[in-house]
């Protein structure tokens, strides 16, 4: 089974139980890294970033209640946050994510129409990217401007407020609820308007380009502060790349480091190259570049200090010659097919 | 194997000398069908012969010419495979490299041409030269990736060979790793797909497009599991140079079926498991420096491994590799364009529109390709070095054409590498004449000694 | 047990007998037709000279060009390996470039300090620089080869050979000679054009050598005027051997001496 099967069906089940589970009793509890909306009835488990706001954020710089049993039960959730960011890295993101799944149904349905993708030049890409950090830049600080009496209190999500996943996941199901403008008070209306808008330039987005939202997520932010940590991880060795652009072009976040420029003094002797990281900010650890890299040994997934897959030439015959097969292919001409 | 075409008709007034040429063409035309029957019986009559390799043979043995027009497609020549196979498939269209690998077909061609030159082109106007009625080609597609390339269109007028069809040329950037050479690349080849719309009279979508992907995709797994066989001593690299030879002299999915027989036939209870999906956790340190595929060595006999890197090898010239084998030495890897290189890789897609299908293709063959015409030279040093930690091979040769500037320059960039890693290197300078089989003898055996 | 090395080269065939490790014999013929037998007559010769007979002889091993013509050896070595061989034990272990002069080709061997062959090269198809090219020069003078180290220790100039072709040089010489140019001046031009085209072919590979490391050999290596012109090229010392000719034939009687016995 390749590994693109398994991803495929992992990103199912994760889909089920995060959207659904709740409805069966099964609960992950809140501190998932990933977009598991807890504004979807039903849903099997909670995205971290909403517990990150409040009540975490709501705690403040207060240190006697960050003391208080409150306090350390939301450090026990940012622990287990921390934990499980470790025990999988970045394929969160590619491998449970619900809304990940919503977008590469999107992409499946353009490939399908053989609409082309988007491209978008390297300058445009720089400005998108910095976006997830404003965005997450006011989700952590506005609870804590809340508390020092800067921010309206109303603003207390500050990020779910706004957030497309929260009135796309919720749709989905049926749930009309977000699908409304609040003319409560200026603030709620505002929001109300700005999340209209950011979820229809998303679902415009994610239609022309694989995975659009993920490039604005905040969540990529915040697993990415605990890098050194991930066990889950792709590795590139640039001394056995041929260049030949398989990687970065099945790469959902157009990571550019996927063929890294050679230092000419260090190429030539292996010894001298240390492996280079792939797992860096927007990769969702699909693993698709190590499945279609077709030079033997070139790129690795490793898991802590163990190669759990490499690179080759072999699987990556195999893996891009299509679905059918697959399976009879991988044996070998002693099985006589 | 070659090509074919057809030459001037000489006019009235110079109607003796016309015949007379016209006799020296059927007396070399008769020559190279010698030389090839005689390379393929000396084939045949090896100890190693299995019946798979009938198939590839037998198109081999076919003169040129009538071979094409047994493939049942509108042909498309093409030299170098930087244009992308698939495109020209797509069209409706056979592609078919343009090779020459004939001694004989040179002393027709050479008179008219520069002494020094690639003995590949030579020989390859040589043959053209030498059939005086090809078969209907639809185009002939030339993507200049070196000097004798570009200037085809002239070399053929300087030996009065009329081209049997309308040459487009390609214009490669020679410069990887870069979106505005790439951007040029892509260019071209929308400049391809025009003059292959124009040619073929069919203007083609995505869907013509992706299922030519897939075809050429189930070719190179075929082609990939032979290597695997070669990799392990289980095909020797002659057979699989033949195996390659003839993949342009039928239709695809013919060569792919054949090339799925003798992987069978030859390489049963080969390769369960190397390679593959399942993970090597031994083999694979801590620091991550040692993640190569699996190690084969214990499957390996006595003969001393080679790499044989550099410029082309052609039907029927296996002059080099046969003395290779004489000297005691087996072919484990090589990285010719003849050969292993032949097919650039599977292409991977993820945007399946048209415009991506088109970025895809012509980045996997633009920036895939090893040719040394491309100013950086790492990957062609990594492909060999690569895997340095796994004992598959004990030393390089570098084959160098005289005249193909390219490969020469590349051996002396590869050179300090490879030695610099501690891996033998011989450089192994010749051209396609049988005189200097004895010295290059003596130095690939001194280099096997050296091993 | 005697072991017998054959050089069937271009220009002549070598045979030289070992024992333990020791020449005890050697000889050479030049090459002709019928070059086994011409070998076999020089075997016949030495078991005479030594008083030996052929059961005495342990291993033969044939090397250089017709190797394969020789087909009663019990072994072929190519001359490469031969050489390397040879001049190592030849040289005490010290010599680490060999420069071998042959009749149509010329060779540059590196070794390591265990006389293993670390590199080589060989010039290609051509004979500028080698033993043809000497003696071609010569036929041109009407001078005989061993005559030439003599001539070019004078005080004239040497010339300015122009051409490193073999084919172009006999005309060069020809109208320097009737322009009045002496035949001593000639050869130290000659010389001077060999030495360059080896300092060529040695490359970089001279610049750190120490007296006893460079090691001229094969028949054209007996004219002293070259090695002076190799030294002045190369700018380091040239040592030569006292019969460098018969170095690559005493390297495949080791060789024979060392590889399993045919039964």
């Amino acid at each position: 089974m390749s590994i693109r099967t398994f991803r495929f069906l992992s990103q199912h089940v994760f889909f089920l139980i995060l959207t659904f589970g709740g409805r069966l009793g099964v609960s992950l509890g809140p501190s998932l890294p990933c977009l598991s909306c807890p504004y979807v009835v039903g849903c099997g488990g909670i995205c971290y970033l909403r517990f990150l706001q409040s009540p975490m954020g709501g705690l403040g710089m207060n240190w006697a209640v960050l003391s208080s049993g409150r306090g350390l039960a939301a450090l026990a959730a940012l622990g287990l946050f921390i934990a499980l960011v470790a025990l999988l890295g970045q394929s969160w993101c590619g491998w449970t994510c619900p809304f990940g799944l919503v977008q590469d149904y999107a992409a499946r349905l353009r490939n399908k129409l053989r609409i082309r993708e988007a491209i978008f030049t390297e300058r445009t890409m720089a400005f998108i990217k910095t976006l997830k950090y404003v965005c997450f830049g006011y989700l952590v600080s506005t609870p804590v401007l809340i508390t020092l009496g800067a921010a309206h209190p109303d603003l207390s999500l500050p990020y779910c407020a706004i957030c497309p996943v929260k009135l796309i996941m919720p749709l989905l199901t049926g749930d009309t609820t977000y699908l409304n403008l609040d003319f409560t008070n200026p603030v709620l209306l505002t929001t109300s308007v700005v999340l209209m808008i950011f979820s229809g330039l998303v679902l415009v987005g994610m239609f022309f380009k694989t995975r659009f939202f993920c490039l604005l997520c905040p969540m990529s932010v915040l697993i990415g502060l605990f890098r050194p940590l991930y066990l889950l991880r792709v590795l590139k060795r640039p001394q056995a790349c041929l260049g030949c652009g398989n990687c970065r072009r099945v790469c959902p976040a157009d990571i550019d480091k996927t063929t890294p420029a050679i230092d000419p003094g260090s190429n030539c002797n292996p010894a001298l190259v240390k492996p280079v990281t792939l797992s860096t900010s927007g990769c969702q650890g699909c693993f698709n570049c190590a499945q279609c890299c077709a030079t033997d040994g070139s790129l690795a997934i490793k898991y802590g200090p163990w190669a759990i897959f490499n690179s080759s030439r072999r699987y990556a015959a195999r893996f891009l010659k299509g679905r059918t097969a697959f399976f009879k292919a991988l044996k070998g001409p002693g099985d006589r097919l | 194997m070659d090509w074919v075409g057809k030459s001037g008709s000489p006019s009235a007034p110079h109607a003796e000398a016309g015949a007379r040429a016209s006799a020296r063409r059927e007396k070399i035309a008769s020559q190279m069908a010698q030389d090839a029957a005689g390379e393929i019986a000396r084939l045949r009559a090896r100890a190693d012969f299995v019946e798979q390799y009938s198939y590839f043979l037998d198109l081999l043995a076919d003169r040129p010419d009538k071979r094409l027009a047994a493939i049942g497609k509108p042909v498309a020549a093409f030299l170098c495979q930087v244009a992308p196979l698939e495109l020209i498939e797509a069209h409706g269209l056979h592609p078919f490299r343009l090779m020459g690998g004939h001694q004989a077909a040179e002393r027709l061609s050479s008179p008219s041409l520069p002494a020094v030159m690639c003995p590949m082109l030579r020989s390859l106007l040589g043959s053209m030269m030498s059939l005086d009625q090809g078969p209907e080609l639809a185009g002939l597609i030339m993507p200049t990736m070196c000097d004798w390339t570009v200037k085809f269109g002239s070399l053929s007028e300087l030996c009065g060979l009329k081209l049997p069809a309308k040459l487009h040329l390609m214009d490669p950037p020679r410069v990887k790793n870069s979106p505005q050479t790439s951007d040029r690349w892509l260019k071209e080849t929308w400049r391809l797909n025009d003059f292959l719309t124009a040619i073929s009279g069919r203007k083609i979508g995505p869907k013509e497009l992706s299922k030519a992907i897939r075809v050429y995709r189930q070719a190179f797994m075929a082609l990939s599991d032979l290597i695997d066989l070669k990799r392990q001593s289980k095909l020797p690299q002659i057979w699989f140079t033949v195996i390659t030879a003839a993949f342009y002299l039928d239709q695809v999915q013919n060569w792919t079926q054949a090339a799925r027989a003798v992987w069978l036939a030859v390489g049963d209870q080969a390769l369960v498991g190397p390679g593959s999906v399942q993970t090597d956790f031994k083999n694979a340190s801590a620091a991550g420096v040692n993640l190569g595929p699996p190690d084969l060595s214990g499957r390996r006999n006595q003969a001393k491994k080679v790499f044989l890197a550099g410029s082309p090898i052609f039907f029927p010239n296996f002059k080099t590799l046969l003395l290779v084998e004489q000297a005691g030495l087996e072919t484990v890897i090589d990285d010719f364009c003849s050969s292993e290189r032949l097919l650039p890789g599977p292409v991977a897609v993820s945007d399946e529109s048209f415009y991506g299908l088109m970025t895809a293709l012509s980045q996997r063959y633009q920036l895939g390709c090893l040719c040394p015409t491309f100013a950086d030279h790492y990957q062609v040093v990594n492909n060999i070095t690569n895997l340095f930690d796994h004992p598959l091979f004990q030393g390089v040769i570098f084959h160098v054409l005289k005249g193909c500037h390219l490969f020469d320059l590349k051996s002396l960039a590869v050179e300090p590498n490879v030695k610099g890693l501690g891996i033998k290197f011989l450089r192994l300078e010749t051209d396609y004449s049988r005189e200097d089989r004895d010295t290059l003898l003596t130095r690939l055996e001194a280099f096997a000694g050296t091993l | 047990m005697i072991s017998i090395g054959i050089d069937l080269g271009s220009t002549a065939i070598k045979v030289a007998l070992v024992d333990e490790g020791q020449l005890k014999w050697c000889r050479q013929t030049p090459t002709a037709p019928g070059q086994e037998r011409l070998a076999g007559e020089l075997i016949d010769q030495a078991l005479g000279d030594l008083e030996l007979s052929s059961s005495d002889i342990g291993a033969a091993a044939a090397t250089g060009y017709g190797k394969r013509l020789f087909v009663s050896a019990s072994a072929t070595v190519d001359e490469i390996s031969a050489n390397a061989l040879g001049l190592h034990r030849l040289s005490g272990g010290r010599g680490r470039v060999i420069i071998n002069i042959g009749g149509q080709d010329l060779k540059v061997i590196r070794l390591d300090e265990n006389g293993r062959i670390v590199d080589f090269r060989m010039n290609d198809k051509c004979a500028a620089g080698t033993g043809r090219f000497f003696e071609q020069v010569a036929r041109i003078l009407d001078t005989r080869l061993e005559k030439f180290g003599e001539l070019a220790s004078g005080p004239d100039e040497p010339v300015e050979l122009n051409s490193t072709c073999a084919v172009f040089a006999e005309s060069e010489i020809v109208s320097l000679l009737a322009r009045g140019a002496t035949a001593a001046s000639v050869i130290k031009g000659f010389h001077r054009s060999v030495a360059r085209r080896v300092a060529a072919l040695v490359g970089q590979a001279a610049s750190d050598i120490v007296d006893g490391e460079l090691w001229l050999d094969g028949g054209p290596s007996q004219d002293p005027g070259l090695r002076a012109a190799l030294e002045d090229e190369l700018l380091c010392p040239v040592s030569v051997l006292p019969a460098p000719q018969y170095t690559v034939a005493f390297g495949a009687a080791l060789y024979a001496a060392q590889s399993p016995i045919k039964a």
